[in-house]
């Protein structure tokens, strides 16, 4: 699965299980909608540290780049070099 | 996991605590009355390097590891009774050095970490506010941009240090439409035209460390003194707890042992109905209790500065930490004053201090059932 697939598939089961993946577009902002807040974005991290294997730093912990499903995405990508 | 202590480490512990116990116990019932801060023990602190613990030599500190971080702290909880002076420490290393550090351009670290470890000058945050405290990210603080420059308004309360600080992050709204995710953090000098330092707040405990509201009013910044980019302000307050609930706590473990020590000291010299009270179970056992407190408690910061030594989060961990090692802090505080009866309740005999100055820490970091939420929510809940 595609990296943005799998982090799809985790939000839309694990921290919103209410929302219907099929309306969430990768391109979609999480934070103003309220599908991510600062506490869903720590579980979310803990999640891309266990699947990718990627830590993100204090730094990184930015809205910015959890803005939408392809900015997490782009993260990870980066990180995993 | 490995938790054993280098030898360095030990000796470390065994030097911090002796410096405390001969350098920063002076006139604390009095200084605790009068809420009269410290400042010889400041500077002292500042002279064996306390406050330059977690900075990194290039910025004048030391660059100590987190659990020698914790050790110093925790020796210092055991050494030093003026929890006061201790928990200013922290809101200056953790909730200022720490962020700087962390999300600090380069200017901004040569401008105030070489002054900050070498304890010159003095910092603190201002997060909360009188409509948000729990929910801090409600905050009403705006930082409207002008040009190269932000204009502050707002207020915000019981902020630890700031009489006495020379600098405060101070957390405000730089886009209102984004929530939590439009807040940013700025350092604030003294002196700021529209930057207003209250009276001091007289508290129930912690009276040696000196808080106060602050008021914004028309507050103007220059571009420079934003901390990280702007909506960073999240991240800032996040990474800052985290520091937060693991050392500052590793000082409540400190206090915790010294506490347990006086406690069994005074329940074998204590004699009623012809023996030591010690020899009471309903006695020995508040004992057993407040010793397994310190086990359970000293473990799990253990854990926490191994994961975050590992560059891990520990989001969850640092949470079950603080409402672990605070609560515990004041049950085996409402023991020790059980345990010494009608002199644990006399301010002389400073066993109802240590009372007075945990209650806090239910409170600050995020109070108890903020934690439990915290906790709960990575429950699924
Ligand atoms: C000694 C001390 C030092 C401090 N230093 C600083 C500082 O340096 N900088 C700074 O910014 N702030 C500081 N604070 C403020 C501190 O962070 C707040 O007091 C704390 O976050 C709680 O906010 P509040 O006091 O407004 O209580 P409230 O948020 O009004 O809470 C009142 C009660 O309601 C409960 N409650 C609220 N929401 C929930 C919920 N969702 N679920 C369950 N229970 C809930 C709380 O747990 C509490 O029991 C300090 C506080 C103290 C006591």
């Amino acid at each position: 699965m595609a990296v943005a697939d799998t982090i799809k598939t985790y939000i839309t089961t694990e921290l919103a299980p209410d929302l219907d993946a099929s309306k969430l577009a990768n391109d979609q902002s999480l934070l103003t909608t309220g599908v991510l807040d600062s506490l869903r974005i720590v579980k979310l991290i803990a999640f891309l540290d266990d699947e990718f294997g990627v830590e993100v730093t204090d730094d990184e912990f930015d809205p910015d780049n959890f803005e939408t499903i392809d900015a997490i995405a782009k993260l990870v990508e980066e990180k995993k070099g | 996991m490995d938790f054993s202590l280098t030898p360095e480490q030990k000796e470390f512990k065994r030097s911090v605590l002796k410096f405390a116990k001969n350098e920063l116990n002076r006139d604390v019932i009095e200084r605790d009355h009068s809420s009269e801060f410290d400042w010889e023990g400041w500077k002292k602190c500042a002279e064996l390097g306390i406050q330059a613990l977690p900075i990194p030599e290039e910025y004048g500190g030391v660059g100590e590891d987190i659990v020698t971080c914790m050790l110093a702290m925790q020796a210092l909880g055991y050494g030093c009774t003026d929890a006061g002076l201790l928990f200013s420490l922290h809101s200056h290393m953790w909730t200022c050095e720490i962020p700087i550090l962390t999300f600090g351009s380069d200017e901004q670290k040569k401008k105030y970490l070489p002054r900050m470890a070498a304890g010159e000058i003095v910092g603190g945050h201002a997060m909360t506010e009188p409509g948000a405290g729990s929910d801090a990210y409600s905050l009403m603080s705006t930082a409207e941009k002008k040009g190269d420059r932000y204009i502050l308004n707002g207020s915000k309360t019981f902020i630890s240090n700031a009489p006495i600080a020379d600098v405060l992050l101070v957390f405000a709204l730089t886009d209102k439409t984004k929530g939590w995710a439009g807040i940013s953090g700025f350092l604030v000098d003294k002196g700021t035209k529209g930057f207003i330092v209250g009276n001091p707040l007289h508290k129930m405990g912690l009276r040696t460390s000196p808080t106060a509201e602050v008021t914004l009013e028309d507050c103007e910044v220059p571009e420079e003194c934003r901390l990280g980019r702007e909506g960073a302000g999240s991240a800032i307050f996040n990474a800052e707890m985290e520091w937060e609930r693991s050392c500052l706590f590793s000082s409540h473990l400190g206090m915790m042992q010294r506490q347990l020590d006086k406690c069994v000291q005074y329940a074998k010299d204590r004699k009623q109905f012809g023996q030591s009270i010690g020899k009471f179970q309903a006695v020995s056992h508040k004992m057993a209790d407040m010793r397994m407190r310190i086990e359970l408690g000293e473990l799990i910061l253990h854990k926490v500065a191994w994961l975050k030594g590992k560059g891990k989060k520990a989001h969850l961990e640092s949470a079950i930490a603080k409402l672990f090692i605070s609560e515990s802090a004041v049950q085996n505080s409402l023991d020790a004053v059980q345990i010494h009866g009608g002199y644990g309740f006399m301010t002389e005999y400073e066993v109802e201090r240590d009372l007075r100055d945990t209650i806090g820490g239910k409170l600050y970091s995020g109070t108890s059932e903020i934690q439990r939420n915290i906790i709960a929510s990575w429950l699924g809940l």
